[in-house]
């Protein structure tokens, strides 16, 4: 029987492929764990003894792009120490004050795990999810390692709850530690209907791949950016289209995108797998996110029509 | 008094070049000492068996001194896992030992020689200690396939990866294009 779904598109691993694989992926323990609250409610995010009521000062906000989390539903929240504000003049690397926490909640039905951010000392993060109980009162922090197939996110396909280091390969990978609380996650759409469509479609880059495809972190020598620049708004000179359309595999045959061929791009096939050694994002998602694959191969075929429309009209002035 | 004060400012001036010219050529000596510790290593802990293209000799087969450490040979070309069926048996390795075929598809080892475009040449320090911990490619991509050990990453310490990191660096560079894996039938 298959651990994982079988979908239209990715053959099934079966229980001793998956179960070999695992034996060999097996992490290292993580370092020693730092000084972290043994409850949620011990983070100061809701009033004591009442989940449902958030703390003071603990304000709820949503990124314009979201990352897929094989359909989970999320809520967000962050909190500032009283008097201080985010440092914002560098307006493509918000710099947090000391004492910045952040939370975010997981539910397939019911609440599965809420992670934690906390700013401990001047570039000092920690990393924390705590996994709620059955009766929903409290949650308890998670093995360190994380929890395989802690809820199914649909049936047969199973929610993993991420381990530490996992935590660090998105929230340590060149565009700082707080990643959906930026100028890009919360700034307004374009009115532009056209440029709107190649944002979103960008912006979903940004939001699934750009925390490791970047132009500062370890997978820099790649030479794919896909993360959006509060300065882009969708023009031809965006990182993510000039370093994607067109563009070469590095290793092996292929092209990142081909303009007008979703199929054939390397970014629309590594997002419809999820075989563990093809799948993009290759953690965090066990299910393909159709609506998300049918975005990006909407703007994949809208930039083989060299639409017109797509062109920002900053730029099309005084043809 | 002059002359004396003289020769204590000298002597402080010979001990304090002393002590710096030490510290100054610790990291030097670190350094060979690491590349050393990580000859050892990759001698003592096997890497070759899978990492190095094994070919026949007068006393068997070995490891190719030629092509040390530089993974799977790109023309040696599989295209499918091997239809293993009912059985026993879960696995199968090419005759270079540098091809595995199972449940997971088929892995091929990594060229780990400094080779610019095909090796390791623009992996840095960090990255290849953190795709040993994390059992990820660089660190952060997708996981590492059999029949590569997790038990380096779990067991050695950061100045052993670091050591052998140290000494991958000083091999030859072998420009050979290992593919990426194949997936499951």
């Amino acid at each position: 029987m298959p651990l994982v779904a079988r979908n239209r598109r990715t053959p099934a691993i079966t229980l001793g492929g998956l179960a070999l694989l695992l034996a060999a992926c097996g992490n290292a323990p993580p370092p020693a764990a730092p000084d972290l609250p043994a409850r949620l409610s011990e983070t100061g995010l809701f009033e004591p003894g009442n989940p449902e009521r958030l703390a003071a000062g603990v304000t709820p906000y949503a990124p314009r792009h979201v990352l897929w989390s094989d359909g989970a539903a999320k809520r967000r929240w962050i909190r500032l120490p009283a008097g201080t504000a985010i440092d914002t003049s560098d307006p493509e690397r918000w710099r947090f004050p000391v004492g910045t926490r952040l939370w975010k909640e997981f539910a397939f039905e019911r609440r599965v795990e809420t992670r934690f951010l906390e700013h401990v000392a001047e570039g000092r993060w920690h990393f924390a999810t705590y996994l709620w109980r059955e009766d929903g009162k409290d949650a308890d922090l998670a093995p360190e390692a994380g929890v395989r197939g802690v809820r199914e996110s649909t049936a047969g396909v199973p929610y993993d709850v991420p381990g530490r280091r996992d935590c660090l390969a998105c929230h340590g990978s060149g565009l700082g530690p707080v990643l959906g609380y930026s100028s890009v996650q919360l700034s307004d759409t374009p009115e532009d209907a056209p440029l709107a469509r190649r944002q979103a479609a960008l912006g979903y880059l940004h939001a699934n791949c750009a925390h490791c495809h970047n132009d500062a972190g370890p997978l820099r020598t790649l030479g794919l950016d896909l993360r959006l620049r509060p300065a882009d708004a969708g023009a031809p000179t965006s990182a993510a289209l000039t370093t994607a359309l067109g563009v070469a595999l590095r290793q092996g045959p292929g092209t990142r995108v081909v303009p007008g061929e979703p199929a054939a791009s390397a970014v629309w096939q590594r997002m419809a797998s999820r075989l563990p050694t093809r799948q993009m994002p290759p953690l965090g998602t066990n299910r393909v996110h159709e609506r998300g694959l049918e975005l990006i191969a909407e703007w994949i075929r809208a930039e083989g029509r060299a639409d017109p429309a797509l062109t920002p009209p900053t730029l099309s002035k005084g043809k | 008094m002059r002359l004396l004060l003289v020769c204590l400012i000298a002597l402080l001036g010979i001990g304090l070049s002393l002590v710096l010219g030490e510290a100054e050529s610790e990291p030097g000596v670190a350094a060979q000492d690491r590349v050393a510790r990580g000859r050892y290593l990759v001698k003592s802990i096997g890497c070759a068996d899978c990492h190095s293209p094994w070919v026949m000799g007068p006393n068997g087969p070995h490891p190719d001194p030629d092509r040390d450490l530089s993974g799977h040979p790109a023309d040696l070309v599989i295209e499918a896992p091997l239809a293993l069926g009912e059985g026993p048996w879960g696995l199968a390795a090419s005759r270079t030992m540098t091809a595995w075929s199972g449940p997971w598809g088929v892995s091929f080892t990594r060229n780990l020689t400094p080779d610019p475009e095909t090796g390791l040449g623009e992996w840095s320090e960090d990255e290849f200690v953190a795709t040993l911990r994390n059992m990820r490619h660089r660190g952060i991509g997708r996981p590492l396939l059999p029949p590569m050990p997790p038990m380096y990453g779990q067991n050695l310490t950061d100045e052993d990866l670091k050591s052998i990191y140290a000494y991958l660096r000083t091999i030859p560079p072998v420009k050979n294009r290992v593919p990426t894996p194949l997936p499951p039938r």
